[in-house]
């Protein structure tokens, strides 16, 4: 057994894809299904330039750069995408006490848990995934009622009790109402979305990227614009303040959460968040910034390591449905170099959040929260026009509205991913298509 | 003292906050943006829903979707540069029509259902599951084999694969074109998807695999296989049981199997049984009256009446256009009728022919095939073309024309499909191609030299810049 020359070129593309990966991380609130959205139409209109499978491994790469390195903007700019919105808050708590970077390295820590986990099952997936998929596919449409149940169930109201009965009942449905509020309006968008997109057809698979940038990146920015917060200087430590039980406990609740969220389809990587929080927010905030970090890293690596799979090929999530397109993995062995590539790039990525975040740290106090989110909003906003066109724009601002409203009423954000949890939920039922049509969309 | 209200530290007065630097005195009031946010997110996506409902879904040709997800496998690396971009269409929601192209795939037990659609760019896949399948099944909208269908859906594409996702019944629009009266023999493979009604006797019925049921019909005019499969059968019923000798009115759609066409049932419930004692409404005999060519109806023998307004060689017959004043026909002759029409040197252009046989499609045009020469009567002999073309002024633009040159042949090339005759008028000179189904009618061809005068009566053509002169019948090569 040899390494053949193909092979080390695609390793090389995984690692390439790893540090582009871990550089366009680093910009707030941009998604990493964004950027391989213009890979993609580039690749498409150069058919000769990049063998398919070169492609498969250099967007691996790229994902893993991200999943390991999204935490960076997430915890030190308060730009989450929606598999880390349960980081923003623990994570900023760590960055006012001066321990950004800290909490970085334990979503890292986290990670490097759940990369761990995706070798050792990188043998058994192909012979435990096929049945556990054949068992639940007839389930999956009651499963995901349960999430969406649990999820608008399990929210709790925040405010103060205070005044007459009548007014604190008001007072605590006001959060309640708006989380309901936008799980139903993302759910419409989600509809108008999938039946009569705005978005040109021609970049139909960037269909969801104008919505999603709405719902959870401008909001995050548009706050950042318009508040005043000073992040304190951060100290940058060389050990972490956990022990190897609590480590243990963050990772395995990581796993079941984004392992949940890779395998079933609609769940994402948030949602996946949300599980695992609440597996471990009781316990330990440390637990609970690990379990985020397991939980985006297994969900973003596993559902793209699925497609690979033998015997499963499972197009999960954003990456996996772009590159199906152009490459089927025939061979274990495409499996196996892919699962060889996002160890080498995991190994990368891990030591790239440090090099980056112990960077971010120095200079983060020193700037302009305001500048920084108004430029990352005028690259969101050419991005977007540039790839959706205006049709797409109009549907950023009124996913903008949306995603507003959780920040502004104090609800979860995680209510935005009604987006797809709704249609797609009403889908699997049956139902979808005759809420739609009750709707005028069909 | 008081609080700063953006960052919670206590301040003495002044403008702003010494901690966070926020504003004291102009503040926007946070209920201000609340509300805000609550109109934005509201109010637009009423206004999207609104401007959604009035925009109509794209339409788009399969062919452009084809290349879809192929494109960059380096074995179809060369596929068409706008294909390429279809992978990019994966997921979106648009309108596709077309003829299906297969029987329907029915599976009861998963409750899913899929259908082949061409719209003459490519083809496609069309499936449905559970509620939209059943939903189908019971209002009896299943597409069938040659309905034309419009419908819209999801787009799934894959690098080898692309299929639409039927989301919702209604989205699928049907129509079922009536099946066009014909007798057995004018069925022919032309005929492709085509739906057709024939009325015939059975001759026997078989099942060659559990799940197919060959029906062999018989009229006067040929012998053909009516099937049904088990898709069909699961949708729509058991079919009547019938027995050799059965006289029969069925319905259904050409298909061709290993290039015989047969007429697939897409419903069971298609055969209807005739009278015992009923006559096939069709036959051979010859009819009495000429029917004017625009009231020929395929599948029936016609006798009709016309002149000949242009003629056409193929490999082994002729074909002459007829025309009587209320629409034209093919008359299709195969060369063994042909050559023993009586007076066959007076069947040119001018003539005025009456004909009977079995009128057909062939190639998209109404035909007529007489089945001996004897059903083909030479009323007015047509005469040889008088004008003659100089050469020099035949040139590209008369490529299509029929015109006659008159001249010397300066030379003579046999070739293995026919011969071409160099000829020189003195203004220029001129190839003429004659092909070997029609040299053989060329009067005293074996008389054919370097010197002697021939005039020559043909179609001008272009082959690799030259132009040449093809007559399409022999009697138009004249060697004096």
């Amino acid at each position: 057994m040899y390494l053949r020359p193909i092979m080390f070129i695609l390793l090389l593309f995984a690692l390439l894809g790893t540090l582009v990966g871990s550089a366009l991380a680093l910009i707030p609130a941009l998604h990493v299904y964004t950027v391989a959205g213009l890979v993609m139409l580039w690749t498409l209109a150069h058919p000769n330039a990049l063998p398919p499978e070169n492609l498969a491994l250099f967007f691996m790469g790229l994902v893993v750069g991200y999943a390991f390195l999204n935490t960076i903007p997430s915890i030190f700019f308060s730009a989450p995408d929606d598999s880390t919105i349960f980081l923003t808050l623990p994570g900023q708590r760590y960055l006012l006490e001066g321990r950004g970077h800290e909490a970085a390295l334990l979503t890292g820590a986290g990670g490097l848990g759940g990369l761990a986990f995706l070798l050792l099952l990188t043998p058994l997936a192909p012979l435990i995934l096929p049945p556990i998929r054949n068992l639940t596919q007839a389930h999956l449409h009651w499963i995901l009622g349960l999430i969406i149940v649990f999820m608008l169930m399990s929210e709790w109201p925040r405010h103060e009790p205070r005044g007459t009965p009548w007014q604190q009942f008001f007072g605590a449905w006001r959060g309640l109402g708006a989380g309901l509020l936008t799980f139903l309006l993302s759910g419409l968008l989600g509809f108008v979305l999938m039946y009569r997109s705005f978005v040109p057809t021609q970049v139909a698979f960037q269909n969801l990227i104008p919505a999603f940038v709405g719902l959870f990146a401008i909001p995050s920015l548009l706050v950042a614009l318009f508040t005043h917060e000073r992040i304190p200087p951060q100290h940058v430590g060389d050990s972490l303040d956990v022990s190897p039980g609590l480590l243990a406990r963050g990772v395995l609740a990581g796993i079941l959460g984004g392992m949940f969220a890779a395998f079933f389809p609609v769940v994402t990587g948030g949602i996946g968040g949300f599980l695992a929080g609440h597996a471990t927010a009781q316990r330990d905030r440390r637990v609970l910034i690990i379990s985020q970090g397991t939980n985006k890293v297994v969900y973003y690596l596993g559902a793209y390591l699925l497609f690979f799979t033998p015997n499963l090929h499972l197009a999960r999530g954003g990456l996996a449905a772009m590159v199906s397109t152009i490459f089927t993995a025939y061979t274990p062995t495409t499996y196996y170099t892919v699962s060889a590539a996002m160890a080498l790039s995991g190994v990368l990525a891990f030591f790239l959040l440090q090099l980056f975040s112990r960077w971010t740290a120095k200079v983060v106090a020193q700037m302009s929260q305001r500048w920084l989110a108004a430029g990352t909003l005028i690259v969101l906003l050419a991005v977007v026009v540039g790839l959706t066109r205006w049709g797409g724009l109009a549907v950023m601002v009124v996913a903008s509205g949306i995603g507003l409203i959780p920040i502004m009423w104090g609800a979860r954000r995680a209510n935005c991913l009604g987006v797809l949890l709704l249609p797609l939920t009403l889908n699997m039922m049956g139902w979808g298509a005759g809420v739609a049509k009750l709707l005028g969309l069909i | 003292m008081s609080l700063c209200p953006s960052c919670g530290w206590r301040v003495e007065g002044g403008e702003t906050c010494p901690r966070c630097g926020a504003s004291l005195k102009r503040r926007l009031p946070w209920r201000v943006l609340q509300y805000g946010a609550l109109l934005v997110a509201m109010g637009g996506l009423a206004l999207l829903l609104y401007a959604a409902r009035g925009t109509p879904v794209t339409h788009l040709d399969i062919g452009a979707i084809g290349a879809a997800g192929a494109s960059l496998s380096p074995a179809r690396a060369d596929a068409h540069h706008d294909g390429a971009f279809g992978a990019a269409q994966n997921l979106a929601y648009v309108e596709i029509s077309g003829v299906v192209t297969q029987p329907t795939t029915y599976n009861p037990e998963a409750q899913t259902l899929a259908f082949r659609v061409d719209d003459g760019t490519g083809e496609m896949l069309v499936s449905a599951f559970k509620n939209e399948t059943m939903a189908l099944v019971k209002g009896g909208h299943v597409p069938a084999l040659g309905d034309h269908v419009t419908v819209q859906g999801t787009l799934r594409l894959r690098e080898d694969f692309a299929a639409l996702t039927l989301n919702l019944a209604e989205a699928l629009k049907l129509e079922r074109p009536t099946p066009l009266a014909l007798t057995i023999g004018a069925i022919n493979s032309d005929l492709a998807l085509q739906p057709v009604e024939v009325s015939a006797r059975v001759v026997s019925t078989r099942e060659p695999y559990a799940g197919l049921t060959l029906i062999t019909l018989q009229d006067e005019t040929g012998e053909i296989d009516a099937a049904l499969d088990e898709t069909t059968r699961l949708l729509t019923g058991n079919p009547p049981k019938l027995a050799p000798g059965d006289r029969v009115r069925l319905s259904g759609v050409v298909e061709l199997f290993k290039g015989t066409p047969q007429i697939t049932l897409i419903t069971s419930q298609s055969i209807e049984f005739l009278p015992p004692d009923t006559a096939l409404a069709d036959n051979l005999l010859e009819p009495e009256a000429v029917t004017p060519i625009v009231d020929v109806r395929v599948g029936a023998a016609a006798k009709v009446e016309g002149e000949v307004k242009s003629v056409e060689s193929f490999s082994s017959g002729f074909s002459f256009v007829l025309e009587d004043g209320s629409g034209p026909v093919a008359l299709a002759l195969r060369d063994r009728v042909y050559q023993k029409v009586v007076g066959v040197e007076g069947l040119r252009v001018g003539a005025r022919v009456r004909a009977f046989g079995l009128t057909t499609i062939f190639n998209g045009t109404l035909q007529i095939a007489p089945e001996q020469a004897e059903d083909v009567t030479i009323v007015t002999a047509g005469k040889p073309a008088e004008a003659v073309t100089a050469i020099r002024e035949i040139g590209l633009a008369q490529v299509g024309q029929v015109l006659t040159i008159g001249g010397k042949v300066v030379a003579v090339n046999p070739f293995s499909e026919g011969t071409r005759l160099t000829v020189d008028d003195g203004t220029g000179t001129s190839v003429v191609l004659i092909w070997e189904s029609v040299l053989g009618y060329v009067p005293e061809v074996e008389w054919v030299a370097v010197g002697q005068s021939a005039r020559v009566t043909g179609q001008v053509a272009q082959f690799q810049g030259t132009i040449e002169i093809v007559p399409q019948i022999g009697f138009d090569v004249i060697l004096e």
